[in-house]
């Protein structure tokens, strides 16, 4: 991102040097510019440049649209086919336009796209020079400030940006901790910076010499009210926000909205009591996290992500073009060397001071303390941004002289921690070898002996009678489990357990990594399905694909967002009242657009379900090779991550298929690689299985052992559908529906002949990757219970 | 110690407290106040009734269990000692110290003596093994009421999956340091080369649904 804002900061340098062959761009950029500053002076504080941008360009048609209608006018005075409606559709065109432009330049962000914009302005920029240049020699004037002007500032030009700490943080990966050191400061900077504003605005407009001290003290109260009533107001909208979403089961559809239009709100209270409203924006989002998450849908929350996100991006782009816009204003800013040289060079300086001095005083208290090279990191990462230039550019002229003198500092501040430092940062930081953020697989061991340890920290905390970090967690989670979630969580949520939503997940990521590697080895791509509606259940099982439309949607399989929907009080049965309407994930298995040949034998195995527990009709004779259509009626074999549709699959007939085409295709190359532990991890997965299972009725026969067990990679627990009936909440245990839950023997013989029972399971060496993958899902080792053997297995 | 005139702590024993545990000076002293705070038998050693009267120990899940830990094998009463020896294994780690007396055995506070004693939370017949039952106990106490057995019985497998590297089902302790240390868990590697075995495989099994359904429709 941080060449994209180089990019965007310049773009507007170079369309108004280019400008000569476009006269109506560039009037249109120097004219969006000083409009731009009018609206600042009367509009709210930070003069939110979009709308600003906004209103500028509604202001055009005056000079434009006026022209051109005329001119239109004159050609015909009858009716008119086709129109040029320029005027009509102008503002939003134009802005659309930037956003366009600028936002195909984040699509050329490799280098040399960079490289060959950065050539265009520079050539562009040649005339420029020239005219800084002149400028210097002609504006070498001392400032007139005072003391306060200063201050002022110095108060303005010392924020840290959010946006642009965000843009360049998020490119380099820093590790986790200090990613929210340098971000929160920039977030909470906010207030600080707010009332420091406020407060020196005050002073200057009062004269140094009327300052009292009782407004020094009413400055730090003031600071105090900000950031905590901000704080307070955001709260309270959380809380509120947590206790709508709770009711919102029927009304799935307009989740997003309550979430927007609350923070929003709270946005928007905290601005109307003058307090800090970026803090209650971001404490507003903190506090609602967890319930909110808790209660909205799957495609909530991925409604609400990416619409902040794109939303985030639009208002990025817009704050850097109309920084650049205005650089380019020349009659807005003077050039004064030595305060440009000063500032920049004392902003770096005294924040490398302030940030080792509180580190310092820090450390005292920390259990792992910040080394040097996070600190290093924390001074270089303190970018200005916009915020420093709006608050500027809001200055009142009569009362602060120097303000065009501030104003060209902060341009150039601006610029050069931006592109400087945002373009340095990431070298710097592999350079210092700073630890970076991990990536790391969720393991269910870690789930566990997390939380053991911090059950076993706060006894620990609690006999020795300290009160520490985990005691007054401890406090709060037991707080927050009596009362809170209580209010704010929905009743089906609030039973749920951390635990078993953390495996679940942890299984789900394992069985969508893996079966996404299998495909598109093989050239498929794995689609979920949404929402296929209930209704076509029955007709599901022939699974011709031109009838219904299936809603596919790509997905890859580092989407970490295929958490499967967690319906209440679902039952097995579809005659449930409230049937989610979010029918979450149903995967299809489909040929991707390549062709390739394949053993005919081989069965596919994935169909999209949502086959009733109703079994269908048997099928003809001659569909026996398919292996879904060979058990006795058994429904299609389905990957069903959804909840509420418990399809029961013979994917082991399906497996064995595969098996023996495999045998006897040879086609896989021979591995000869060690097994490695994992591996006989995994093919242990097939092992041991809830001894409560109790299997359907049908499977009860006899089973071969060995390769007949089901494909215990890709299953999930079946939950048990008899016990749904017993618990209310089924809808966490209908998570994971195995991909091959009834262990249906082979009783219509396939056409090919059962493969021979395997070879030993177990690790070793292993030369024929069939008997690799036959040890993974064979038997447990023979000393499990055969109870367990039975069972469709858990990952 | 043993009578109430001990409730002055001999400067000796604060020594000999101190170069066992590691504690400062200020740390024992306070942690004696603690601890006989808590000794309302005042006899100088604290009973498990004694420690259940902390009230945030009664809702703690692993409380009885880390009760337990501070009595030794099969006693009742803890002394002074006993209670900073455990108390001890909690203290940060501090690099420098293993530089003061290479000689000595390992501090209690050492990472390894940490886990140990996290390990023999979960191991209570004291085999150095952490069975599936045992796994199953703890989790249900972590747990509470929320998840049905199976539920529990599935996660426990597979954590003694994720853990086992030598196949036993069971969980030995180097092998739950290796669990419970982020790092160490998940090799890359291993796991695409597990991968790329699997999709050869499940290659000939995930096959064109499409075909499929055409082959259905003429069905």
């Amino acid at each position: 991102a941080v060449p994209f804002g180089l990019m965007l900061l310049l773009l507007p340098v170079a369309v108004d040097l280019l400008g000569t062959a476009a006269p109506q761009l560039q009037g249109l950029a120097l004219g969006t510019a000083s409009p731009v500053h009018h609206l600042l002076h009367r509009g709210p504080e930070y003069g939110a440049p979009g709308i600003a941008l906004a209103r500028s360009a509604a202001e055009e048609p005056a000079g434009f649209g006026g022209e051109e209608r005329d001119a239109a006018e004159h050609h015909s005075g009858g009716y008119r086919v086709v129109q040029w409606e320029w005027s009509y559709v102008q503002n939003p065109y134009i802005i659309a336009t930037w956003l366009l432009v600028a936002s195909l330049a984040k699509i050329c962000k490799s280098a040399s796209g960079v490289c060959v914009c950065v050539c265009v302005c520079v050539c562009a920029f040649k005339k420029q020079i020239h005219v800084l240049l002149s400028a210097l020699s002609s504006l070498y004037v001392h400032v007139q400030a005072d003391l306060m002007d200063f201050l002022l500032f110095g108060a303005l030009i010392s924020a840290v940006d959010p946006v642009a700490v965000l843009a360049v943080f998020e490119e380099v990966h820093v590790n986790e901790t200090l990613f929210i050191i340098v971000f929160g400061e920039s977030l909470l900077n906010d207030a600080v910076t707010v009332v420091l504003y406020k407060v020196y605005i005050s002073f200057v407009e009062v004269g140094a010499a009327n300052v009292q001290t009782a407004d020094y003290f009413k400055g730090v109260a003031s600071f105090l009210i900000v950031s905590i009533g901000g704080t307070l107001v955001g709260l309270v909208f959380a809380v509120i926000l947590g206790f709508i979403t709770r009711f919102t089961k029927k009304v799935r559809i307009i989740e997003p909205l309550f979430v927007f239009l609350l923070v929003y709100l709270a946005y928007l209270t905290a601005e109307l009591f003058s307090l800090s409203a970026i803090l209650s924006m971001t404490f507003c989002g903190i506090g609602a996290n967890k319930y909110v998450e808790a209660n909205i849908s799957q495609k909530s929350r991925t409604t609400v992500k990416y619409t902040m996100k794109n939303l985030a991006s639009i208002a990025e782009t817009i704050i850097f073009i109309f920084l650049g816009i205005s650089a380019v204003d020349k009659s807005k800013w003077a050039w004064d060397t030595g305060l440009v040289s000063c500032t920049l060079i004392f902003i770096f300086v005294f924040r490398a001071a302030g940030v080792v001095g509180q580190t310092w005083l820090l450390n005292r208290f920390r259990l792992v303390p910040l080394d040097k090279i996070d600190q290093v990191v924390m001074s270089y990462g303190g970018l200005r941004g916009a915020v420093a230039f709006a608050l500027v550019v809001l200055l009142d002229g009569e009362k602060v002289k120097a303000k065009d003198y501030f104003v060209a500092t902060t341009i150039v501040v601006v610029f050069f921690t931006v592109m400087f430092q945002g373009l340095t940062i990431k070298p710097l930081v592999k350079w210092l070898k700073v630890p970076r953020a991990t990536n790391r697989k969720p393991t269910i061991n870690e789930e566990i002996h997390e939380r053991a340890f911090d059950h076993i920290l706060t006894a620990v905390e609690d006999i020795a009678g300290l009160q520490g970090y985990h005691h007054w967690r401890d406090k709060w989670e037991q707080f927050d489990k009596n009362y809170l979630s209580k209010l704010l969580l929905s009743k089906s949520k609030y039973r749920r357990s951390e635990l078993w939503e953390a495996y679940q997940k942890i299984n789900i990521r394992d069985a969508i990594s893996v079966i996404d590697q299998v495909m598109k080895f093989n050239h498929l791509e794995l689609r979920p399905v949404h929402e296929v509606p209930q209704s076509h259940r029955g007709s599901d099982t022939k699974e011709d694909g031109g009838d219904k439309p299936r809603r596919n949607v790509s997905w890859q399989d580092k989407d970490p967002m295929l958490f499967p929907m967690e319906p209440e009080d679902t039952k097995a049965e579809h005659s449930d009242p409230e049937k989610e309407e979010d029918v979450g994930i149903v995967f299809v298995a489909h040929k991707a657009e390549t062709p390739k040949q394949r053993p005919k034998s081989v069965p596919a195995a994935l169909d999209v379900c949502q086959s009733p527990p109703a079994v269908p009709s048997p099928p003809p004779s001659e569909d026996n090779h398919l292996p879904w259509k060979a058990g006795l009626g058994s429904p299609p074999p389905c990957v069903s991550v959804e909840a509420t549709k418990i399809i029961p699959v013979d994917l082991q007939q399906a497996w064995n298929q595969s098996i023996s085409s495999l045998e006897s295709v040879s086609s896989p190359p021979a591995l000869a690689e060690p097994v490695h532990p994992r591996i006989s991890a995994l093919s242990r997965l097939g092992g041991p299985r809830p001894a409560s299972y109790t299997p359907p009725s049908s499977s009860t026969s006899v089973r071969a052992p060995g390769p007949q067990s089901p494909f215990c990679f890709l299953e999930k627990k079946k939950e048990v559908q008899e016990k749904e009936e017993e618990e209310e909440e089924t809808g966490v245990s209908q998570e994971l529906q195995p991909l091959m839950s009834n262990l249906r023997p082979p009783e219509l013989l396939p056409p090919h002949p059962p493969p021979p029972p395997p070879p030993p399971p177990g690790p070793g060496r292993r030369r024929n990757p069939c008997v690799y993958l036959r040890s993974l899902v064979t038997a447990p080792p023979p000393g499990t219970s055969e109870l367990h053997s039975r069972r469709p297995t858990q990952l | 110690m043993g009578s109430r005139a001990s409730t002055l702590l001999r400067e000796e024993e604060i020594e000999e407290i101190k170069k066992e545990t590691g504690f400062s000076h200020s740390q024992i002293t306070r942690l004696y106040s603690r601890f006989t705070s808590l000794d309302k038998g005042e006899n100088g050693t604290l009973s498990r009734e004694d420690f259940q009267r902390i009230p945030e120990l009664a809702i703690n899940p692993l409380g009885d269990r880390i009760i337990n830990a501070f009595f030794p094998e099969g006693e009742d009463q803890v002394n002074f000692r006993g209670f900073m020896r455990t108390l001890a294994h909690f203290r940060p780690i501090e690099d420098n110290e293993k530089n003061k007396n290479p000689t000595a055995s390992e501090p209690l506070n050492s990472r390894s003596n940490k886990l140990l004693f996290a390990f023999r939370l979960y191991d209570l017949d004291r085999d150095d093994k952490i069975s599936r039952d045992e796994l199953l106990q703890v989790l249900r106490m972590m747990v509470g009421v929320n998840i049905s057995d199976e539920q529990l019985g599935s996660i426990a497998d597979r954590t003694i999956q994720e853990a086992d590297t030598n196949g036993d089902s069971c969980i030995s302790f180097q092998e739950f340091i290796k669990a419970s240390l982020v790092e160490a868990n998940i090799n890359n590697t291993s796991f695409n080369h597990l991968t790329k075995k699997i999709k050869i495989l499940m290659g000939a099994f995930f096959i064109n649904a499409t075909e499929a359904n055409l082959l259905n429709k003429l069905a």
